[in-house]
């Protein structure tokens, strides 16, 4: 086993988006637990006038949580697991930390931007690519930075194979990059409508439903090389890391990854059956969404194998705990997602409840738990510290899955009893039931759903006040842990 | 089985009772086909998810790790060289084959069309629901007609009927008089009866008073005199001549399906037509509830 006690990593720039995941999952989760009991109570749409609706403030949770605190606990877990495995710091090259420092100052303006104009209702129109051309073209510069650094990286690297993990973050950074560029094209109207206009203002390039195939393109794939692809890369690092385990199986993970890379980006067209896009395009989407099925299961499979034999750090462990719910929960919506796919639940599926139910297994279950855990195994080392309390952990793993799953269980029966509702028919071949009566019918799930993400945030914050006192108030460590992180 | 496999399906069970209970209080069909299909799949999710989920689990407790571990090593991360759990292998396979077959044989990438499925599976059903119901009772007739109006016709005209304070046509009367005035002025082209256009201004001042005011009324007493010069098309008793003309009397099947086919303008404003809507056993049927509503 090689050592890594010659080599000691510079983690400056981990601290800094330890910090962004905490502000940006306090506040995007907040007011995703307003927005869930707007739906359930109305009247809560009146607090703050326009910047209050639930429209306004719908898009402005799925940007914070999706590129604030998403994209800054994949940021913090690449600068923090990249550099061990390829056994070399970044502060080992001078200009690529400046680059990393460059690229969080972006990232910050980028973000707040991104907060800003969302919140004043400057909206590009497009599901999760609302952010008008000037931010777009920032984000494009934060990526290139990111890119830079990340080959820049491997180029010094002392490893000689890339771990999988690296694979995974560079998917994550080619894919994004193809996607973003493909969908974000548009033309800022100023410059062609004499002046006319809002000079931050622009039009797709596209239209109708060449627009709509672009979009979903790049909706479906913000998933994939967002939620799915970076997040694997995590738990691949941490998982083993922190339970001291040998991957299960490296033909496993290799066909599981190229699976993905090649199934993966034809999915998108599911967002779109039953429209007017072409037929072949929509059976397309939807036989490609079934066959992901296996390489996303391929990866948790190899996760909960690697496990085999540890019972006991999954009970004495709330990091491990974290990590394995994690890929079951990255289970559930992978296997979800393809069978809300096949066209015939589609039809029911589909403008339901149950699609937001689906997002959400994977991102508070997989994506959030993941970075919970990635934070917290990187914090001891980044500090030097000990885990400030083990119990306030374990507790906000049982609050949480709680949330999750009255999240979960809530929007899978309202979304299923909606999409019947809605297509119910009278023995005279007429609808049984007009679109107010789906919404009284479902008004206490919405509230259950309300409860379920004020659940969450209430871990959240347990979280946030758990690293704030390992990084301020942990027992410091003598020596840095090499596998299991010590906690209090 | 484990106990974990075990657990994780009665989790799964539990949801999906759950999900059972609740639609069948909504009195959902779950025979149709999109209504089945979705219900297996539900419990395919819960079921495949919650199972082997907990096999894993189960295998945390019970076996231990093994195998022959890879050279490399990073950051203390080892690999083990095991093969593939032929399970996920062989599924892997068995989903690409099926992705095969889908696309050249399932649903042919160039020939099959959505529209086309959607008009053929109009065509039968509307086939085998004119079949059902060609003898429909008077009874029947109206308990479909009032299923059809509460979904097609009650956003405009009221769930009554009674044409939302003027939005839209009054079922509960034929006529108000400053419509049949209006009539009377501007003429009457729309509906294509076979008599053909009715020419403006065939009665003026009083006795288009006089007439607005009979038809208004129901014709209940004596007719005006300029009545007859209506009666010449529209029958003595204003039923409509046998089909010839509109009922001004009431509402019949005739009229129901000249004002579906071709939309009618109004003072009221304007409904579009809605040809081919409804099959001819629905047009009777809405006919039929329709007549009911007048008072």
């Amino acid at each position: 086993m090689q050592s890594n006690a010659a080599l000691e990593y510079d983690y400056d720039i981990v601290k800094l988006y330890m910090w962004t995941t905490v502000i940006f999952g306090i506040v995007g989760m907040t007011i995703g637990v307003l927005i869930a009991s707007q739906l359930a109570f109305p009247e809560l749409n009146y607090l703050f006038g326009e910047y209050g609706t639930f429209s306004r403030l719908r898009p402005l949770h799925t940007n914070v949580v999706i590129y604030g605190f998403t994209v800054s606990g994949i940021l913090l877990s690449f600068y923090y697991s990249a550099p061990r495995v390829l056994k070399v710091s970044l502060g080992e090259s001078p200009l690529l930390k400046k680059l990393a420092y460059l690229q969080f100052g972006l990232y910050l303006i980028a973000a707040t931007g991104m907060v800003i104009s969302e919140l004043m209702g400057i909206t590009a129109s497009k599901e999760y690519a609302q952010m008008e051309w000037p931010l777009d073209i920032l984000i494009v510069v934060i990526w290139v930075l990111w890119g830079v650094i990340m080959f820049g990286l491997i180029g010094m690297r002392r490893e000689k194979a890339l771990y999988i993990s690296l694979w995974y973050y560079i998917a994550c950074f080619l894919g994004v990059a193809m996607l973003y560029l493909f969908n974000n094209m548009e033309v800022p109207t100023i410059f062609f409508s004499g002046g006319i206009g809002a000079w931050y203002h622009s039009v797709s390039m596209y239209a109708g439903t060449n627009d709509a195939l672009v979009q979903w393109w790049w909706g479906h794939n913000a998933v994939a090389f967002v939620f799915t692809v970076p997040i694997i890369a995590i738990i691949y690092y941490f998982l083993p890391k922190e339970s001291g385990q040998a991957v299960y199986s490296y033909k496993l993970s290799l066909l599981s990854f190229w699976g993905l890379m090649f199934v993966y980006l034809w999915a998108g067209g599911h967002h779109l059956l039953w429209s007017t896009v072409p037929d072949w395009m929509q059976t397309m989407g939807s036989v490609f969404s079934v066959v992901l099925i296996l390489p996303s299961w391929g990866s948790a499979i190899n996760m909960l194998l690697t496990m085999k034999g540890e019972w006991n750090q999954l009970t004495e462990n709330p990091l491990i705990k974290f990590m394995v719910l994690a890929s079951t929960f990255y289970m559930l919506s992978t296997l979800e997602g393809p069978i809300q796919a096949v066209k015939s639940v589609n039809a029911i599926a589909h403008f339901t409840d149950w699609i937001p139910g689906h997002v959400h297994d994977g991102v508070l279950g997989w994506v959030a738990f993941m970075i919970f855990a990635a934070a917290m195994h990187s914090a001891t080392r980044v500090f030097k510290r000990e885990i400030y309390s083990k119990s306030l952990l374990e507790a906000q793993f049982w609050i949480q899955t709680t949330g999750v799953v009255l999240y979960f269980t809530s929007m899978w029966i309202a979304g299923i009893t909606q999409g019947m509702m809605w297509r119910a028919v009278d023995e005279y071949g007429n609808l049984m039931y007009s679109f107010i009566d789906t919404v009284s019918v479902l008004h206490p799930y919405y509230t259950i759903r309300a409860v379920g993400g004020l659940l969450y945030l209430v871990g959240m914050f347990m979280f946030a006040f758990n690293l704030y006192k390992t990084a301020t108030a942990g027992r410091k460590l003598e020596k840095e842990p090499q596998f299991r992180s010590p906690m209090a | 089985m484990n106990s974990f496999i075990v657990k994780g399906l009665v989790l799964a069970g539990v949801l999906i009772v759950a999900t059972l209970v609740v639609i069948k209080q909504m009195h959902i069909d779950l025979s149709d086909p999109i209504n089945l299909i979705t219900f297996i799949g539900a419990i395919a999710i819960a079921g495949l998810t919650f199972g082997v989920g907990a096999k894993y689990m189960a295998q945390m407790k019970t076996d231990h790790a093994s195998g022959e571990l890879a050279e490399e090593n990073w950051d203390g991360i080892g690999e083990y060289k095991n093969e593939l759990p032929s399970g996920w292998a062989y599924s892997f396979l068995g989903t690409m084959i099926w992705a095969v077959w889908y696309f050249l044989w399932g649903y042919p990438l160039n020939a099959f069309s959505q529209i086309g499925q959607w008009n053929q599976e109009v065509k039968t059903y509307n086939a085998k629901f004119e079949k059902i119901h060609k003898n429909a009772s008077p009874e029947v007739l109206k308990e479909m007609g009032e299923s059809i109006f509460l979904v097609q016709c009650a956003p405009c005209h009221g769930e009554t009927g009674d044409g939302l304070s003027g939005k839209a046509q009054d079922f509960t009367s034929r006529f108000k008089k400053e419509q049949v005035l209006a009539v009377i002025k501007s003429g009457q082209h729309q509906l294509m009866y076979p008599l053909g256009a009715m020419p403006a201004g065939m009665a003026q001042g009083k006795d288009a008073e006089a007439v607005a005011e009979y038809i208004a009324n129901g014709m209940k007493g004596n007719a005006p005199t300029a009545w007859a010069t209506c009666a010449g098309c529209h029958g003595q008793d204003g039923k409509g001549n046998g089909g010839t003309a509109p009922n001004l009397a009431g509402y019949d099947l005739t009229l129901v399906q000249h004002v579906l086919k071709n939309g009618k303008t109004g003072i009221l404003g304007h409904m579009p037509a809605f040809p081919g809507r409804f099959t001819p056993v629905q047009e009777k049927a809405l006919a039929s509830y329709i007549a009911t509503l007048k008072q």
